[in-house]
């Protein structure tokens, strides 16, 4: 399949402030790929700056080979775009919201965007300044759909959506999907990421960490691991070894509890040098993992080093 | 200074506070410095004469004294509507605003209740203007000093005050009226229509003795009625009570309203006023009548489209102050021509610009005033262009496959044409209204007075749009306000303050002179038509490379 969206070594900071730094990804056409993060992690740098609207500072990003920066028309033409947060002209109704971009887009089908009003249930008459935060919403994604592009980009989509929206929204992703579009859709909720993404892609303080199919979740999961000796442990037996994470001595000083990513073998060799009694393993459930993704990489050092 | 509703509403002040009251102040000292004239019976009964045929605009009182002078020529009319200008506009900010901008929301999920919310915001208010008065009150002090007149500290603060009176009744009003509407727009139109219909009201009264009794309705009436800076003048303080009487019921309603009606809904909105009738089953489908709206077809047809009625008002505005201008000029000329024969030093009045020939009153009766309302006029279309790309408006319109020179072309393209179309306006209708008096008018200067102020117009359009791409959109406002208030106290005061002319000629009104006495002038207006076009280039090029805010 063809590279429909290509990163590469993407930087952009404000000032003092971080962005992103180095980011990398490629997404293929026909894809639906998920951007994780928390807050601040920069998805939403990362989105801009696929749209043309923020200058990397290095790197290169491209959308169906143009240059997300230099070619940002021609990349506009490819892409249907849902800001995070998005405000317009007060006094225009939704309907005439919707034909003005139409128009500015070279016109759209207006049988299409009806089909889309109804299925989310829009109503077109009122102002902008009269409509809630989920209808604002719906109006941002009609436009991102009404013109059948190539690449839909989704800032947090269903935010202020309700649960039937959603679902009938989830439905729109999969029949973009099934007609071999592609769409890049960043979030928080990671239910609605693996209920609609084929990939995901997890950013954490301006650094992509972790890329791969939703299906090899399990592969970035995290173990919870508790093992007793018959005497006082020392957290400096395992924090050196790959994919520990935490170490944490429990109260009797001959428990130790450990967060390890990946496998146990090494954990398990190791522990059984010192004289393990008891070795008990819990794998924690899909939010536990992402929590965790997205805790600060310096709290998990820190941790570490404490422990030790 | 976020301690409280008051001290963080205060502080959101600051910067009208320092610019009006230091304005305000300024103008005042430069007013009192720039009166001139000797003292003569002659020239004191032609000067009575005169400004009593400007009544309209204020009560003559005293004019042969300097204060009297004074309060005729800037307190009567000038500085209550300049004042009142600013308290309208925040007076619909100060909760509608607040509202629309959804911090009032955060403000009420504290344990604040809405009457101490609104109080502490209408007490910041008052106290922003008990400063401005401090403010002329100094200005009126220096002004007194500085032509060895006895100074009244007092009566310069009671000045001040007065003014701030009534910019306080007004801006009550507006909080009425934004309780009663849903948006702060439509409140501050009905407050600046209301301001209008004062001042006519007023005037009127002054001008046609049959309808003197309209004046009690015009809270105008009230301020000038008393005119503290007029030594052994009678004031009326029972007139300022009504002013306060007035701004204390106009509040107290507005708390009644505000404690009773939905956050972000009028109190006289009806159900469903935002929503066009049309049948429940097409609410979501688009009208051929929307489809085939011309102004939704690009972003020039839109601009054009959403700033149609304050280019209307403006335009019928400055028309008709022009025209009434030029009905004056058979009245007027002859008494000016003798006095100033028999006495040049009153030429000092009109900052040495010859009026005993029709082109030189028009000249200085409207070519130096028309300009900067044109150039405010212009100034607040492009400012637009500021705002939206802050709030986040042009998010959305950016994400289609328009290009950036594309859509700065056309919202400066769009703004240009008004200018160009504004001069063409002031032009006809003083041509059309001076051939309908039979007042004599070189056309040719005319012609260049008029479209001599497109380069104006055309400097601050492009500074507008060189900013946008860099600097936040009130830091816009701050500079070329600055600006435009300098540049026009230094070609207002030029006869007083004698500055270099590298100096004078960085005022954008130096530059355009007097050409309606002068006519055309090639090389200042292609100086200025130059700046614009670099200014342009700069924007576009900024434009071009900045990043998008995400806005607020």
């Amino acid at each position: 399949m063809e590279r429909l969206i290509e990163v590469t070594n993407l930087t952009k900071t404000y000032g003092k402030q971080r962005g992103i730094l180095n980011v990398s990804f490629d997404i293929t056409e026909g894809e639906v790929f998920g951007f994780l993060g928390p807050n601040g992690a920069g998805k939403t740098t990362t989105i801009r700056t696929l749209m043309g609207f923020l200058k990397p500072d290095s790197g290169q990003a491209q959308i169906g080979g143009f240059d997300c920066w230099k070619q940002s028309t021609a990349v506009k033409r490819l892409v249907g775009y849902l800001p995070g947060e998005f405000s317009f002209d007060p006094a225009l109704t939704g309907a005439q919201i919707l034909t003005y971009l139409g128009n500015l887009r070279g016109g759209v089908d207006q049988a299409y965007v009806r089909q889309l009003c109804e299925r989310l249930d829009l109503d077109l008459t009122k102002r902008f300044r009269a409509y809630s935060r989920g209808n604002k919403q719906k109006i941002g994604l009609v436009q991102a759909f009404m013109h059948k592009p190539r690449l839909l980009i989704l800032d947090e989509p269903t935010g202020g959506l309700d649960p039937l929206n959603q679902q009938e929204f989830y439905h729109m992703i999969a029949e973009v999907h099934a007609d071999g579009r592609t769409v890049f859709l960043s979030s928080h909720i990671l239910p609605e990421v693996e209920h609609t993404c084929s990939r995901i892609g997890i950013i954490r303080e301006g650094q992509l960490i972790q890329m791969d199919m939703v299906s090899k979740l399990k592969d970035i999961k995290q173990n919870d691991v508790l093992i007793r000796f018959a005497s006082p442990a020392s957290p400096a037996w395992f924090k050196d070894i790959p994919g520990v994470l935490t170490v944490e001595p429990e109260p009797d000083g001959t428990e130790l509890h450990l967060t390890v990513q990946g496998e146990l073998q090494s954990i398990i060799q190791v522990a059984a040098e010192h004289q393990a009694i008891h070795f008990a393993t819990q794998e924690p459930n899909l939010e536990e993992i992402f929590l965790r993704f997205y805790q600060p990489a310096k709290q998990v050092k820190t941790e570490v080093a404490a422990n030790a | 200074m976020f301690r409280t509703v008051w001290s963080k509403t205060l502080r959101e002040y600051r910067i009208p506070l320092w610019s009006w009251g230091l304005g305000l102040g300024l103008m005042m000292l430069g007013t009192f410095a720039a009166y001139g004239p000797g003292s003569n019976t002659q020239t004191d009964n032609t000067l009575t004469q005169l400004t009593q045929s400007f009544n309209f605009m204020g009560d003559p009182v005293a004019v042969q004294t300097t204060a009297g002078y004074v309060t005729f020529k800037v307190l009567d009319l000038f500085f209550p509507v300049m004042l009142c200008i600013w308290t309208i506009l925040a007076g619909g900010n100060l909760i509608r605003g607040a509202e629309e901008r959804n911090s009032a929301e955060l403000l009420l999920a504290t344990s604040i209740s809405r009457t101490r919310l609104l109080s502490e915001k209408l007490l910041a208010l008052a106290s922003t203007l008990i400063v401005i008065s401090l403010l002329i009150g100094v200005g009126t002090i220096l002004g007194e000093a500085s032509r060895g007149l006895p100074v009244d500290a007092w009566n310069a603060f009671l000045t001040g005050l007065n003014v701030s009176l009534l910019s306080f009744f007004f801006a009550t009003l507006t909080v009425f009226f934004s309780q009663l509407l849903s948006n702060r727009g439509s409140a501050q139109g009905w407050a600046f229509g209301l301001l209008t219909l004062s001042v006519l009201l007023d005037g009127t009264a002054r001008t046609l003795s049959q309808v003197q009794w309209i004046r009690y309705l015009s809270p105008n009436y009230y301020y000038g009625i008393n005119k503290p800076l007029i030594a052994g003048y009678a004031n009326n303080p029972w007139a300022a009570v009504v002013l306060v009487v007035g701004s204390i019921l106009l509040s107290a309603a507005s708390l009644w309203l505000f404690v009773r009606r939905d956050i972000g809904a009028g109190s006289f909105q009806l159900a469903g006023r935002n929503v066009r009738q049309v049948s429940q089953s097409k609410h979501n489908t688009i009208s051929i009548h929307t489809q085939h709206d011309l102004s939704l077809r690009s972003l020039s047809l839109r601009t054009l489209r959403s700033q149609a009625l304050p280019i209307a008002c403006w335009l019928i505005g400055i028309i008709i102050y022009a025209g009434w201008v030029i009905e004056l000029v058979p009245s007027f000329l002859k008494p000016i021509h003798d006095v100033l024969t028999a006495n040049p030093n009153l030429a000092q009045l009109f900052n040495g610009h010859s009026l005993d020939t029709n082109d030189g009153f028009i000249n200085y009766a409207v070519f130096a005033f028309v300009p900067l309302l044109l150039v405010m006029f212009v100034f607040t279309l492009a400012f637009k262009w500021a705002k939206d790309f802050e709030a986040g408006r042009m998010e959305l319109i950016m994400s289609t496959p328009q290009t950036r020179r594309r859509l700065l072309s056309e919202h400066s393209l769009t703004i240009a044409a008004i200018a160009l179309v504004s001069a063409v306006l002031v032009w006809l209708s003083t041509l059309l209204i001076a051939n309908l008096i039979n007042v004599q008018v070189d056309n040719n200067k005319l012609i260049a007075a008029s479209f001599g102020i497109v380069p104006l117009e055309l400097i601050i359009i492009a500074s507008v749009y060189a900013g946008a791409a860099r600097l936040r959109a009130n830091i816009i406002l701050i500079i070329v306000s600055l600006y435009l208030t300098l540049a026009y106290l230094i070609e207002f005061m030029r006869s007083l303050l004698h500055l270099p002319e590298w100096i004078m000629s960085l005022s954008i009104f130096h530059a355009y002179g007097s050409p309606l006495v002068d006519g055309w002038h090639w090389t200042p207006n292609l100086i200025m038509l130059g700046i614009a076009v670099i200014l342009f280039a700069l924007g576009l090029i900024q434009f071009q490379g900045s990043d998008i805010e995400r806005g607020s």
